[in-house]
């Protein structure tokens, strides 16, 4: 946690650029899909935090992904924050990268699922 | 040194821009096989360019595609980053709440400087960013000194 504020609050960076990303939000059966297009965001340099329901993104954009003539002085960051219902279970949120685009996946919890109701034969 | 794409210019200017299609629509039909071509697209990626003494750089956000859906060129000097990107199978036929990103055929151009080698362009895919890295040609490059003659 540690180091990954260190990426974060690098002191030889004199301006940090924020960009929202965008993003698409998709319902399936079982969960929710979040995909945001972060592109020049490795892995490592990607931070997902859920707090009082707010699932906020962060991903610093690799340095070698910056034109040379700025990235001495520039930090892009690509952060957003979604407010989540109540009806997420925000323990079994899980989150994969791909190119450039990051997927989140929100279950949901089991009492919103679809299920189907057993007619017993009285 | 002119870094102004066809396209780019006006793109500030909604008015023009849309007055700007119609007309390159008309000529569509029988300028097909300009340098900078006139198609529709869905989207234009955002790209950056820049250049040191030895290189021109070319960084393009292109996130959620393949490699092989990816066409660069450069012909007459003119730079062409075109392709096609679409949806994920899985997420076609779910309920959609959001949809932000942009999706279809893009395609931008840009008119490099003369003193290029474009046979020895790089092309890189990585994250989601497309880079390309062009040689310049020193020799070219130079700046030549003209000499005046007294009479």
């Amino acid at each position: 946690m540690k180091e990954r504020h260190d990426i974060m609050n690098n002191t030889n960076i004199s301006k940090e650029h924020y960009i929202s990303p965008l993003c698409d939000i998709y319902e399936k059966e079982n969960d929710y899909v979040l995909r945001a297009e972060i592109p020049g965001v490795p892995k490592e340099n990607l931070e997902i935090n859920m707090d009082k329901g707010i699932l906020e993104v962060r991903g610093k954009v690799e340095d070698e992904n910056l034109l040379p003539s700025i990235r001495k002085d520039v930090a892009v960051i690509y952060r957003r924050a979604f407010k989540v219902s109540n009806d997420i279970e925000s323990e079994k949120i899980s989150a994969t990268i791909k190119n450039g685009v990051l997927t989140v996946s929100l279950p949901k919890s089991e009492k919103l699922k679809p299920r189907k109701i057993k007619v017993e034969v009285s | 040194m002119n870094w102004l794409s066809r396209r780019d210019y006006d793109k500030n200017n909604d008015l023009f821009s849309s007055f700007r299609k119609r007309v390159n629509s008309l000529f569509d039909d029988f300028l097909s096989d300009s340098p900078v071509s006139m198609k529709n697209f869905d989207f234009e990626p955002t790209v950056d360019i820049d250049e040191d003494e030895k290189n021109i750089y070319v960084k393009a956000d292109l996130p959620g595609m393949n490699e092989k859906d990816i066409d660069i060129s450069i012909n007459n000097n003119v730079l062409t980053i075109k392709g096609e990107r679409s949806e994920e199978d899985e997420d076609k036929d779910k309920n959609k709440h959001r949809i932000e990103r942009r999706y279809g055929y893009f395609e931008r151009s840009f008119s490099l400087p003369e003193h290029v080698v474009t046979d020895k362009a790089k092309a890189k895919y990585k994250n989601g960013v497309l880079k390309l890295e062009i040689p310049k040609d020193e020799k070219k490059a130079k700046s030549k000194k003209i000499s005046i003659e007294a009479k």
